[in-house]
């Protein structure tokens, strides 16, 4: 069929491009039609029929023609269209943008406080040792509205600070015991601090604290639990010290209402935790403490820092041994004084009980009891209880004052241990030998009264008991002891030798003479003292009267105050020149001569 | 350009600061030719204690009466010395020089039994109306403190125009008022 169309060309010897195009698309047509069953065969179709059409046009072609002009161009068909370069960019842009997000997208933790004081969302930033690692996306409440929830964007570098133990806090200035702190962020607006903890459990939601921690996770020391049952109470951040040092703070306190004692948590940096040892105390450095004791008044004020505010000091006191280290969080008691240790320590002790004849007045619970001068024990109830006494001794059968005493023999030894049991054996064979016990002044000013242990009473070979108390006998005190004394003192004043106390005081009143005539001395001294007064008085009126009207000082200030009057005067002139013409100081004024007086015989012509 | 211009701004303003110059100022000695006083035998110490002048006075300005009650102070005319200081010294050197038998002296420490004289001046001014007036009162204690008040006034003429005039006559006023105090302590 193409053969045909061929040979009809070159009859024409003209080649109607319309026609050619025409006949080409119909000789698709029919390919398209052949070739549906061979897709081969269409393939080798078109290249001959390509052929064919350039032998035609070569065999048609006329001088003066060009092959271009006549011969059309077949080119295949790009199946890409460029239109699609530009999305195609755009979705790749929008890809990396997303997954530039993705990637640089920081961690989100949740931090919960009591309260968003100074947190503002896309502002608080979130630091450490002042470097900023994160930002405060979002603060919102809990479930139940008790606390706030500041959700944090991290930077996703910074992980390692969110795990388990890690601790946030606002810091905002703050007035505490310590001082104020925080005052930077008045201007630059609260922050969150976190201090990394030392865990490998990764966390994303935290509590904060609401203060600021006293002591970093990371210090290196002990930290320590105190309890007081004193009335001097310690705050956080609270200095703990040592010899006037400080070591460590107080981290954390709480009152337990059950056991009516205030707990405390310090920590103590190292070194100085080596310091702190099973026979360490502690005592309350606070305020000012005045303490009236049988040894008199005593003061004990802390340091300035101290006095303000307050802090807790440890030792070793009374020369006491270290004894072993603590391990962490051991307990110890803190006392509201250096001399309240004494008294408040807990002490092994033995009961007795002393049946006093006389008052017992101003002995008070408490009271020291003293074995020669030497504190042993102490008054645990200065009279026993009404129906204590019944149930002991019967009604009515017993009118003397069972007085309770505690012997403590470990106050006797500070680094040493003695049985109780051996220590009741000692006392027992004391009073056997005739230990008595007896109620004395203690302390004169204020009119307590202290239990005096002496040997040198009858021996008593069979110590009676009070009930299950055993007892100590009493010696005569009170009113019966003073008469003897009295009558001590008569026997003495018997003794008197009479006289050579007569002839001393003959001496005496010769003495007193002699001392009479060295005062007439003395009068006379005086005498002359009076009057060189009275020549001082004569001088000193003189001097006055220098300043008298008459006087030369007078007239130099008159003559001077004169003279200044007359400066003054001359420049009245020239305050007034100036007032009425102010420019007159610099471009002068009109120098008028003075009007003067004149002649009479002018007048008369 | 600007050179001639500042040049003329400075002259334009420096003739503006041009001004008359100011009078001189003359200042006058009240007793300028004291006489040397003659040795006499004195029976009467006499004491002027002092010469007390109102306050207009008691000025270094020369002052001048103008009209009725106008008084004027002179700014180019001054005294050079204190008025009634030169008054009092002039006084005494008069009254010395007048009195024959009697010593007056200005200040007297150790004469508790001398007589003493004092003076006060009301009036002391000379006038445009060509006149010169003093006036005021003197009073005069006698040993036995006796008591003399006499009151004075003199009034002159002026012979020429001007303070060094009035103030030439002025002196001369003093010395006649020096004579009438004699007088006056004379007749005691």
């Amino acid at each position: 069929m193409t053969s045909d169309k061929n040979d009809k060309n070159d009859k024409n010897g003209k080649i109607d491009i319309q026609q050619e195009n025409n006949s080409q698309s119909q000789t698709e047509t029919n390919l398209a039609a052949d070739n549906k069953n061979s897709p081969v065969q269409q393939q080798t179709d078109t290249a001959a029929y390509q052929e064919d059409l350039i032998q035609s046009s070569q065999k048609t072609s006329e001088p003066g023609e060009t092959q271009q002009d006549q011969l059309p161009v077949i080119v295949n068909k790009s199946r890409f269209s460029k239109i699609w370069i530009l999305p195609i960019l755009a979705v790749l842009i929008g890809i990396g943008m997303v997954y530039n997000d993705w990637r640089n997208r920081g961690i989100h933790i949740q931090v919960a406080f009591e309260t968003a004081e100074g947190l503002e969302a896309k502002k608080t930033v979130l630091k450490n040792r002042n470097v900023d690692i994160g930002l405060v996306q979002n603060i919102s409440f809990n479930e139940d509205k008790t606390h706030i929830l500041v959700d944090i964007e991290v930077e996703q570098s910074m992980d390692g600070f969110l795990v388990d133990d890690s601790e946030f806090w606002v810091v905002r200035p703050r007035f505490g015991a310590t001082g104020i702190t925080g005052i930077g962020t008045l201007l630059s607006g609260a922050y969150i601090q976190v201090s990394p903890g030392e865990s490998n459990i990764e966390q994303f939601e935290f509590i904060g604290l609401e203060t600021p921690p006293v002591t970093s996770l990371n210090a290196d020391g002990i930290h320590l639990k105190l309890i007081s049952r004193g009335t001097k109470p310690l705050k956080v951040g609270n200095p703990v010290l040592h010899k006037g040092f400080e070591v460590g703070a107080v981290e954390s306190k709480y009152y337990d209402d059950l056991e009516q004692a205030a707990h405390y948590d310090i920590f103590i940096h190292a070194p100085f935790h080596n310091l702190v040892t099973a026979n360490t105390s502690f005592w309350n450095m606070s305020g000012l403490s005045i303490t009236t004791s049988t040894e008199g008044i005593s003061l004990n004020m802390a340091s300035l820092e101290a006095l303000v505010a307050g802090g807790v000091e440890f030792g070793l006191i009374d020369d006491a041994e270290a004894g072993a280290g603590v391990p962490q969080n051991h307990q110890f008691q803190v006392y509201d004084s250096v001399a309240n240790i004494e008294e408040q320590r807990d002490y092994k002790f033995i009961e007795y009980v002393i049946l006093v004849e006389d008052s017992v007045g101003g002995l008070h619970k408490g009271a020291p009891v003293e074995y020669r001068g030497i504190r042993l024990g102490t008054v645990t109830e200065p009279y026993m209880e009404f129906w204590e006494i019944i149930d002991i001794a019967g009604v009515g059968k017993e009118e003397r004052i069972p007085v309770v005493i505690k012997l403590e023999p470990e106050r006797l030894m500070k680094n040493g241990y003695i049985s109780l049991d051996i220590f009741r054996g000692m006392v027992n064979d004391w009073i056997k030998e005739g230990l008595t016990a007896s109620i004395e002044n203690a302390n004169l000013i204020t009119g307590s009264l202290k239990v005096s242990l002496e040997p040198g009473g009858k021996p008593n070979n069979a110590p009676g008991f009070f009930g299950e108390y055993p007892l100590i006998p009493a010696a005569q005190g009170g009113f019966a002891s003073a008469t003897k004394k009295v009558e001590n003192i008569l026997a003495k004043l018997e003794n008197l030798p009479m006289d050579a106390t007569f002839a001393n005081l003959n001496e005496l009143i010769d003495t007193t003479q002699e001392t009479f005539k060295n005062a007439s001395g003395a009068v006379e001294k005086v005498g002359a003292t009076l009057l060189t007064l009275e020549q001082t008085l004569l001088e000193l009126q003189s001097t006055l009267k220098g300043l008298q009207p008459n006087s030369q000082v007078y007239r130099s200030v008159e003559q001077m105050i004169k003279k200044i009057e007359v400066t003054l005067d001359e420049i009245k002139p020239i305050v007034k020149e100036v007032s009425n013409q102010p420019n007159s100081l610099v471009f002068g004024g009109p120098a008028s001569a003075d009007m003067q007086p004149k002649s009479a015989n002018k007048e008369e012509k | 350009m600007q050179k001639p211009l500042i040049l003329v701004i400075s002259m334009l303003l420096m003739s503006c600061t041009t001004t008359g110059p100011a009078p001189d100022i003359r200042y006058y000695l009240f007793d300028a030719e004291p006489l040397v006083q003659k040795e006499k035998a004195a029976r009467l110490i006499i004491e002027l204690k002092d010469v007390k002048l109102p306050d207009y006075l008691s000025t270094n300005q020369l002052v001048m009466l103008d009209s009725e009650h106008i008084l004027i102070k002179a700014n180019y005319h001054s005294w050079a010395d204190s008025l009634n200081e030169s008054i009092q010294r002039a006084l005494v050197n008069d009254l010395n020089n007048s009195s024959k038998d009697k010593e007056f002296v200005a200040g007297c420490e150790n004469c508790k039994e001398s007589a003493s004289l004092s003076v006060t001046i009301e009036h002391f001014y000379p006038s445009t109306g060509g006149k010169l007036l003093l006036s005021g009162y003197f009073e005069f204690m006698d040993p036995q403190n006796e008591n003399q008040l006499t009151r004075f006034q003199l009034i002159d003429e002026l012979d020429s125009d001007g303070y060094a005039n009035a103030v030439k006559q002025m002196r001369a006023q003093v010395s006649d008022l020096a004579e009438s105090i004699i007088a006056v302590i004379d007749n005691e």
